[in-house]
């Protein structure tokens, strides 16, 4: 009776017993299909030990067996920071697969931070929402609190001497630039100065005009002495750079009075201007003694004028 | 074409040694101020009318109080005001209750030497009597004409630095004063010159050396100063010049000037040339004068459009560019 009482009690102690491992299983394995348990959270940094100038990068990693459609991941706020700041954040999705033939999906969060003061920095353990879009059920999970180490700055990489360098090159090009422009003009300008030294000096230009255009034995004096002194205002407008054509007499003795000339050549070119004055405006038929002292003065002028241009060109080609 | 020009300058230096006295005279009373009393000497000998402009303080009635005393002739002085009338100038007819007859009293216009002071304080009517009188040199009141004596020259002022309740002469009065000069301040040593002797407690006298006759003489002899065609036409180039500036390789006065020179200017420009070279003791005019005169009888007869007055561009600065960029014969 009591083997049989005993019997009995074995039989319910086994059954109580298979009844509480049955309950006691995972939620994974006693309800697959709820998938309690199929999604985990993994936080990690990329480095305990991070330096001053340097990123903290930080991982939050949720991953579960599956389609990536299986959870709706509540948007994640930002981790409570201390002595650090937010960079940026990225955030990617990928499918795995397992060995068993099957995928797993992972769905990652990285953050980058700036570290602000050496010492120790933490960032606060982060919730996510979820929602099991096949059961419909909302869950979350938490991660720990993370601590990470600010330790010393590394040095700076060359960036220093690859700037020095920029600014070498830089620098290098600038006096190329220079230095181009500088022989370019002084090229320049020794060719400008070789074509201005004229082939003909100006004075045997004009010599040549007076022989070809004044007839100092024509019968028109009058005309010819209009001509004359045309000519001899054109050479001195050219030459001295004084505008003659625009000016009367007296303003043509005045300028004369400043340019590098002997004083008996002024003397003479006043008498010449007066006496031309005379023949043009007083109404007075020309006398040929006064054309040809006037021709002459100014021919002579000419030629003297034409000696000073031969020795200047003389002096030039001994400097070269 | 042969002119005897020897002939010319000899009369020349019989008529104009007068010229040298007079200056010479006036220069006891007027320090500096020759720019002044040689326009002036040119207006008598032209029978032209001079308009003046410059700062109260110049001297100006002096110069031709003295100018009068020396040329021996009758000079009075007109100070214009907004209440004066025509017949202020020109004179009027009284009536005699004794002899029951009108009698004709003179204006100060019965003279030889008129300072018009500050002309445009007048209104125009009595603007008009004295320009008309000018023009024709003759008055008439009542039924009377009378014809007015030479020499006469009327020296019109105008300050340029009160224009509130002025009534400004119009363009086609301001034409018929035959050179319009700016008078300026005298230099440091010229200060200090009136200065002392304006303080010393004496004026000094004056002498008359000429008589009015001497200057009508003399005025005949301008007439026969020799201008060459050449010298005409130059002056005419310098007048067109202001016209049509484009012609002339004076493109941007085009937009500058409204309304060029009249053919006034270039009959004043020749008279006040042969003057000008008759002062010089010349018998015939050279480029030299029209540019030593050119500017005195031009500028005033050349209006400028409101662009030039933007670009505070007068009509002065546009003759000088002209003769500055004509060329010379």
């Amino acid at each position: 009776m009591q083997t049989k009482i005993l019997q009995r009690l074995n039989g319910f102690f086994i059954l109580f017993l298979l009844a509480n491992l049955l309950h006691s299983q995972p939620d994974s394995l006693r309800k697959p299909s709820e998938g309690k348990h199929l999604i985990q959270l993994n936080t990690y940094l990329e480095t305990s030990k991070v330096p001053r100038n340097r990123p903290v990068v930080f991982h939050i990693e949720l991953s579960w067996e599956g389609d990536l459609s299986r959870y709706q991941i509540e948007p994640i706020s930002q981790p409570i920071l201390t002595n650090l700041l937010l960079e940026g954040s990225g955030s990617e999705n990928r499918l795995e697969p397992l060995s068993s033939g099957k995928f797993r999906a992972v769905k990652s969060i990285t953050y980058r931070f700036k570290p602000l003061e050496m010492g120790m920095a933490y960032i606060d353990g982060v919730t996510i929402k979820y929602t099991d879009r096949q059961t419909g059920q909302e869950d979350k999970l938490t991660s720990q609190r993370v601590m990470v180490e600010i330790v010393d700055p590394l040095p700076e990489a060359d960036g220093g001497s690859v700037r020095s360098v920029i600014y070498l090159v830089l620098l290098v090009v600038f006096f190329a630039v220079i230095l181009f422009f500088v022989v370019v003009y002084f090229r320049k300008r020794r060719q400008a100065r070789e074509s201005v030294v004229p082939i003909v000096p100006l004075p045997e230009i004009y010599l040549n005009k007076l022989s070809q255009e004044v007839d100092p034995r024509g019968t028109n004096l009058n005309e010819m002495t209009g001509r004359l002194s045309k000519i001899f205002r054109e050479y001195l407008d050219q030459d001295f750079d004084i505008r003659t054509r625009e000016s009367s007499t007296a303003e043509i003795l005045e300028k004369l009075e400043n340019l590098e000339i002997d004083e008996s050549d002024r003397g003479n070119l006043k008498s010449v201007f007066e006496k031309l004055d005379l023949i043009k405006f007083a109404g007075k038929n020309v006398d040929p003694a006064d054309f040809t002292n006037i021709y002459g003065t100014i021919e002579a002028f000419l030629l003297k004028r034409k000696q000073v241009y031969e020795s200047n060109q003389a002096e030039l080609k001994e400097d070269k | 074409m042969n002119v005897d020009i020897q002939a010319i300058n000899e009369k020349i230096e019989r008529e104009s040694a007068f010229v040298e006295k007079i200056t010479a005279e006036v220069g006891k009373v007027i320090v500096g101020q020759t720019y002044m009393v040689e326009r002036l000497l040119i207006g008598l000998l032209c029978n032209g009318h001079i308009l003046l402009e410059g700062v109260p303080g110049l001297a100006k009635t002096l110069t031709v109080k003295t100018l009068s005393s020396v040329i021996q002739t009758k000079f009075q002085r007109i100070q214009f005001t907004p209440d004066l009338l025509p017949a202020d100038l020109l004179g009027t007819l009284i009536y005699n209750q004794k002899t029951g007859d009108f009698s004709v009293r003179k204006g100060p216009l019965f003279a030889n030497l008129i300072l018009a002071d500050e002309i445009n304080r007048s209104p125009a009517k009595v603007q008009s009597a004295l320009l008309e009188s000018m023009q024709e040199r003759q008055i008439t009141i009542g039924d009377q004409t009378y014809q007015l004596e030479d020499p006469f020259l009327v020296m019109a002022t105008q300050n340029p630095i009160e224009q509130e309740g002025t009534y400004p002469l119009p363009e086609a009065q301001v034409d018929r004063f035959m050179l319009k000069l700016n008078i300026t301040y005298p230099n440091k040593e010229e200060e200090l010159d009136i200065m002392q002797r304006m303080t010393s407690g004496s004026v000094p006298d004056t002498d008359p050396v000429v008589e009015p006759k001497d200057i009508v003489k003399a005025s005949l002899v301008v007439n026969e100063v020799y201008m060459d065609e050449k010298i005409d036409r130059y002056i005419v180039d310098l007048v067109f010049a202001t016209r049509e500036p484009e012609k002339y390789g004076l493109k941007d006065l085009a937009p500058l000037i409204a309304f060029g020179a009249s053919p006034r200017a270039s009959i004043n420009l020749k008279l006040a040339a042969k003057a000008h070279a008759f002062l010089r003791r010349r018998g015939f005019v050279t480029p030299e004068d029209i540019k030593a005169i050119g500017l005195d009888v031009l500028r005033h007869r050349i209006i400028v459009t409101y662009e030039a007055e933007a670009e505070e561009v007068t009509s002065e600065d546009v003759v000088r560019r002209v003769l500055n960029q004509i060329e010379v014969p």
